[in-house]
């Protein structure tokens, strides 16, 4: 078979195929707006808290009007106690309990120690219990900074202040940390369900033809359809969701096309190795959730026990997030990413080589394949 | 013998005939969840990259370096002058953070324009930039605090403001603010929902006969007893590998629930009866294992996003609160969080009852499909 029938034919069936082009294609489109959508307020907003003020001074109705204002928190009852802040904590009402004790403003007045505010929060919510804390410590620092100001406290005398920058995503946006990283799972997983299914029901139905140009055509038929979804991503949904995108084009343009040859190679290889396309997706699909975490975006790479990073550089995902991430949205150079280029094209011989020798010698024997 | 116990016999034996099928409930999970444990097991991220651009030469800037030395979740993996050249180890991702300390810092001059230490952390990888903004500024106030009262001592210059009250933050269930209790938490139940919901759709799939149950449903005469006969080694086998991770994380990395983790177990069961519920309705419905698995892939796999555990959905659009309120996996989640800080039992008896609704629904949602199957054919 030529390369081009075998390149035509492999397009035209993941098209054509329900199973397949349900998911190359129509689930790549719909994760676009699916995944995001639990994320799209960026933010941690309203999340209900218990007030107890035993001070009742200005400045504790001052601290409580600043986090009334404050949008990452509600005040959702005051309440004269801490029996009765607990009990609404341990019923779910609230997320966290403040409390701002009895001497309060006496306290602030004379700089005392031990004037301390208390804050409770549901830490098993790690990410949101610090964002939150953050805001509240931060609307506590600017009353009782103001009152300092009003009592001439402080006044006259030079400050060096610690000032956090973030970088990149300046808004410290939850959609624009979560979806940039997860979209390159979305891409390969939908693409390595395609390509495996594609090849094992080939193989099943004794439907495969053996020979090098065959390979390559079907390989470079799968890489295609990756390479769009990878511009799709990258070009179109990434500015329709306003993520920040774009910040090297040249190098994102030769990078998706090899992220792209990789997972299908590592597609094609799976398919040459299960009995089926139900067993290529019965395989796969439970592997999305720890090939997420293997990416090292939510937990970082130099974190992991050495097996455990040897085991991530393995997958494409994981390469492919230190690449996407920093062209898009960090604008680093091709120069600045090699290390993670470098383990990609390693990947790519390594599965491509594998899946030759599976798919593409005409003298071998794989069960279920047409020779 | 009943119709349950002949599924049960039916799948068991269906099991230990297909090595592949037992492989997805027993090796497949094992591999999954030692990987993510080795993953998590070395507590909080320790070592993250930290760039210094000093501009101030000083003793007071080579104190700041030191008390950022210090600090075990950061490493100081360069001292210069230049930012531009800082910036390009965070895009090489060899920084997570770059810390400038200004000329003049250790002068003890007041000035028209006050100083300021800035760090600048990469948010494009957010849990972690935010771990190291939040030591570099602890390890950075403090030195700058403790430096300002040797030079109050000495020169009489008061450097700081005023103290503030100190704000005392607890976390309820997680007072070491570990990371690694708060992923654990959500990774093994997650990645055991998808794994379920793929093994139980493809067991019920194999009954297709032309896109439809009907002809397995008059086989079986009770479809009911036999769904739960087919699904039980899979639910039980989901929550023994739960349970194990929870004993993992309680016994051998030594976090605690302050409520029940016996409570947990049973919600975690609620959640493997409801995934094979919606697993058979799914197959009903689309009479394909291939479009259910990727109906699967889509509710189970995204899950854990739906859930709220990290962006809490107060505040969220419409349509992802609906969805969310909808999946059992976020009620699962809000269950065991809740564990974790030890709510009442009435609380936990209202998520569960939720929970419990989605094995009732789904599960009388797919019968009722599978006997209108059945009625049609006949």
């Amino acid at each position: 078979m030529s390369f081009r029938r075998a390149f035509e034919g492999a397009l035209l069936e993941i098209l054509r195929t329900r199973d397949l082009v349900a998911v190359a294609v129509i689930s790549v489109l719909f994760y676009a707006f699916y995944y995001p959508a639990p994320y799209a307020h960026q933010v941690v907003e309203r999340l209900p808290i218990a007030v107890v003020d035993a001070d009742h001074s200005a400045l504790s109705r001052g601290i409580l009007q600043q986090l009334a204002a404050a949008p990452e928190v509600t005040i959702a009852a005051e309440v004269p106690d801490m029996a009765a802040a607990t009990a609404l904590a341990r019923t779910r009402k609230v997320e966290g309990i403040l409390l701002l004790p009895q001497g309060l403003a006496s306290g602030v007045a004379s700089a005392r120690p031990g004037a301390g505010i208390a804050l409770w929060l549901n830490g098993a919510y790690l990410l949101r219990a610090e964002g939150v804390g953050k805001s509240i410590a931060s609307a506590i620092a600017t009353v009782v900074q103001q009152r300092l100001a009003g009592l001439s406290l402080g006044q006259g005398v030079p400050q060096i202040s610690v000032i956090p920058r973030p970088l990149f995503n300046t808004t410290e946006g939850y959609r624009d940390y979560v979806f940039p990283a997860v979209a390159n799972v979305i891409l390969e997983q939908t693409l390595l369900f395609a390509v495996a299914r594609l090849i094992a029901e080939r193989r099943r139905k004794g439907l495969w033809v053996r020979g090098g140009r065959a390979f390559a055509g079907v390989w470079a038929g799968c890489a295609t359809i990756g390479t769009l979804a990878g511009g799709l991503y990258f070009g179109l949904v990434f500015w329709v969701q306003d993520i920040p995108h774009g910040g090297n084009l040249p190098a994102l343009a030769l990078v998706v096309p090899l992220f792209a040859a990789t997972v299908s190679a590592l597609g094609m290889l799976v398919g040459s190795l299960v009995r089926s396309g139900d067993d290529a997706l019965k395989l796969l699909i439970p592997t999305s959730i720890p090939f997420v975490f293997l990416s090292g975006f939510a937990w970082p790479l130099v974190a992991m026990p050495l097996w455990v990073q040897a085991l991530a550089w393995t997958i494409p995902v994981t390469p492919a997030t230190h690449l996407f991430v920093p062209l898009n949205q960090m604008g680093a150079s091709l120069g600045e990413v090699r290390g993670a280029l470098a383990v990609l094209v390693a990947q790519l011989a390594c599965f491509g080589g594998l899946a030759a020798l599976r798919l593409a010698r005409r003298g071998a024997i794989g069960r279920g394949a047409a020779v | 013998m009943s119709g349950l116990r002949r599924a049960l016999w039916a799948e068991l034996a269906h099991l230990a005939r297909d090595r592949f099928d037992l492989a997805l409930l027993t090796v497949l999970p094992l591999l999954c969840l030692v990987v993510m444990g080795g993953m998590l097991s070395g507590g909080s991220p320790k070592g993250l990259g930290v760039m210094i651009v000093d501009q101030d030469h000083s003793a007071a800037s080579r104190g700041v370096i030191r008390a950022i030395e210090a600090s075990d979740a950061v490493r100081v993996i360069g001292v210069g002058s230049d930012l531009a050249e800082a910036f390009a180890a965070v895009r090489q991702e060899r920084a997570v953070a770059v810390v400038v300390l200004p000329s003049g810092l250790g002068d003890g001059r007041a000035r028209a324009v006050p100083r300021a230490v800035e760090i600048f952390y990469q948010t494009a990888f957010l849990s972690t930039g935010v771990l190291a903004s939040t030591r570099l500024q602890l390890a950075v106030a403090a030195e700058l605090a403790a430096q300002a009262t040797a030079q109050a001592g000495l020169g009489g210059v008061r450097l700081l403001r005023a103290p503030l009250p100190g704000v005392q933050v607890t976390l309820l269930g997680n007072p070491g603010a570990s990371l690694e209790w708060y992923l654990g938490l959500l990774i093994g139940p997650a990645v055991l929902h998808l794994l379920i919901a793929v093994t139980t759709a493809a067991s019920l799939g194999r009954e297709l006969e032309d896109g439809s149950l009907a002809a397995w449903a008059r086989r079986v005469g009770n479809p009911a007893a036999a769904l739960v006969g087919r699904f039980l080694p899979h639910v039980a086998l989901g929550m023994l590998w739960l349970c194990l991770w929870l004993l993992w994380l309680t016994l051998a990395q030594g976090y605690r629930f302050d409520g029940a983790i016996t409570l947990v177990a049973v919600g975690g069961a609620l959640l493997f009866v409801g995934t094979a519920a919606v697993s058979a309705l799914l197959i009903a419905l689309t009479g394909e294992i291939a479009t259910s698995l990727s109906a699967s892939v889509i509710y189970a796999g995204s899950a854990l996003a739906y859930s709220g555990a990290s962006l809490p959905l107060t505040g969220g659009i419409l349509f992802a609160r609906v969805w969310s309120s909808v999946l059992p996996l976020t009620h699962f989640v809000a269950l065991e969080m809740d564990q974790a800080i030890g709510v009442t039992l009435a609380t936990w008896a209202q998520q569960a009852a939720v929970l419990a609704l989605v094995p009732l629904l789904a599960g009388g949602a797919a019968l009722l499909v599978i006997r209108r199957q059945a009625r049609r054919a006949a």
